[in-house]
C-alpha cells in the first residue's frame, strides 16, 4: 500500500478513509511508524503479524489434507485454501512455502492454524531418525537402485 | 514416527512417506544448487528461511553482542526412495565471514555433504566447524570444476584438519552418479553413527553423560596421555 495518501484529497475526490491518516493498521490497533514508507507487502501480513507458530514444524514435515479440509475447502480464504489444495498429496512444509512463494515462517504459522482447525494433518519426521539403523539402510538401498 | 494430528480429527486414509533429510553445505558459488539439481527428482525449489547468524571469529566469540536473524534463500530437492520414505536434500545458504547457525535445518538431519571449491578452501571452514560441533556426520566433497582438482585430496584433508575418519572425496556436481555416490557416502557415515548410538543404548552398555554423541576429537589437537 502506498504511503502517499497523507494529503487531503481535492474536494469531492473519493478516498477510502483508512488511507487518509492514522488508521492504516485498522484492526490491529497500531498505526505504522510515522514516516515509514510502506514499499511492499510485509511477509507476515497474511499471518496478522504473528511470527511464531505454536508448532515449530521441521522443514520436512509432511502435510496432508483431511476429510474435513476437503469438505471445507471452498470456504477457506486465500493462502489457507492454497495450502490445503496443494496438500491433496503429502507435501513437506518447505515445499509448500516454495510453491506458494511464501516465507517459511509464514507458512508454519498458517499450517499451525489449519491443523488447529482440523483441515490438515501433519506428520513430523521421526524424532530419532538419526538412530534408526533400519531406515538408513533402506534409504541407502533405495538410492543405490537409482541410476 | 511421531503422529501429530488435531485431536478431534480422524487421520487421513493413507500415511504419508516418512521424510528424512540431508544437507549440502559449502561456500557461496561452490555448486550446491547444481548438486541439488542433479540429484533431485523435481526441479529444485527455493524458499526463504530465517537463519540465525553469529560472527564466526573463533577468537572473539565472547564479544559477539547477540544473534541476528537474516532471511536467506534456501534450495532443496527431493528423492522418493520408496512408498514410505522421501529423502530431502537441502542446500544450506552460503556465508562469508559469518557462520550461519543452521539449527533449523540441521535438526533431525542424517548428515551433510560439505562441498569444497579447491581454489577457495577456506569457504567451507564454517560448515566443517559447525558439523563437528553438532556431531553431525559429514563428508567433504571437492567439486571438480572442469575435471581438474586444484589440490590433491590429502592436501585438502590437511588444510581442513578434519578427523581422519571423515571421508574426503572428489566429485562432479553435474553428474548424477557422482552426486549419488557422494550422498551414499554421507548415508554410510550416518549409519555408523546410528549403530554406535544404538549400541550405546543397549542394556548393560556403559552409559556416558546424557545424550552425548561420541565426540570427534578436533584434528590437530595433540593427544593427551602418558608418555
Amino acid at each position: 500500500m502506498s504511503g502517499d495518501h497523507h494529503q487531503q484529497p481535492a474536494s469531492g475526490a473519493l478516498i477510502r478513509p483508512f488511507l487518509d491518516g492514522e488508521r492504516v493498521g485498522a484492526g490491529t490497533g497500531k498505526a505504522p511508524a510515522p514516516g515509514a514508507a510502506n514499499t511492499s507487502i510485509r511477509p507476515f501480513l497474511v499471518t496478522a503479524g504473528r511470527t511464531a507458530s505454536a508448532e515449530d514444524y521441521p522443514v520436512e514435515t509432511q502435510v496432508v489434507i483431511t476429510p474435513r479440509g476437503e469438505t471445507a475447502l471452498e470456504s477457506l480464504a486465500f493462502e489457507y485454501r492454497d495450502i490445503v489444495t496443494l496438500c491433496a498429496e503429502p507435501l513437506a512444509v518447505a515445499e509448500i512455502a516454495a510453491r506458494l512463494s511464501l516465507h517459511l515462517g509464514v507458512i508454519r504459522v498458517l499450517i499451525g492454524d489449519l491443523q488447529h482447525q482440523g483441515m490438515v494433518t501433519t506428520y513430523e519426521p521421526e524424532a530419532d531418525a538419526t538412530e534408526d539403523v533400519e531406515m538408513i539402510m533402506r534409504v541407502i538401498h533405495g538410492l543405490r537402485q537409482l541410476t | 514416527m511421531v503422529f501429530d494430528s488435531s485431536p478431534e480429527e480422524q487421520p487421513t486414509r493413507r500415511r504419508p512417506p516418512v521424510p528424512v533429510k540431508l544437507l549440502v553445505a559449502g561456500g557461496f558459488g561452490v555448486g550446491k544448487t547444481t548438486a541439488v539439481t542433479t540429484i533431485s527428482e523435481i526441479a529444485p525449489l527455493t524458499t526463504e528461511a530465517e537463519m540465525t547468524s553469529v560472527a564466526a571469529g573463533v577468537d572473539d566469540a565472547s564479544l559477539v553482542p547477540g544473534k541476528t536473524t537474516t532471511t536467506v534463500a534456501m534450495d532443496f530437492g527431493r528423492i522418493t526412495i520408496d512408498d514410505s520414505i522421501k529423502l530431502y536434500v537441502f542446500g544450506t545458504p552460503g556465508q562469508d565471514r559469518f557462520g550461519f547457525m543452521w539449527a533449523d535445518l540441521a535438526r533431525g538431519a542424517l548428515g551433510a555433504l560439505v562441498m569444497v571449491d579447491g581454489r577457495r578452501l577456506d569457504d567451507c571452514y564454517a560448515a566443517v566447524d559447525y558439523f563437528e560441533r553438532m556431531g553431525l556426520p559429514f563428508v567433504v566433497a571437492v567439486n571438480e570444476f572442469d575435471g581438474v582438482l586444484a589440490h590433491d585430496l590429502e592436501t585438502v584433508r590437511w588444510a581442513l584438519a578434519v578427523d581422519p575418519s571423515v571421508p574426503v572425496i572428489a566429485f562432479d556436481a553435474r553428474r548424477f552418479l557422482s552426486v549419488r555416490d557422494a550422498v551414499l557416502l554421507v548415508l554410510e557415515e550416518a549409519l555408523v553413527r546410528a549403530r554406535s548410538r544404538r549400541a550405546a543404548r543397549q542394556p548393560g552398555a556403559r552409559r556416558t553423560g546424557g545424550d552425548q554423541v561420541v565426540a570427534v576429537a578436533p584434528a590437530g589437537q595433540a593427544p593427551v596421555g602418558p608418555d
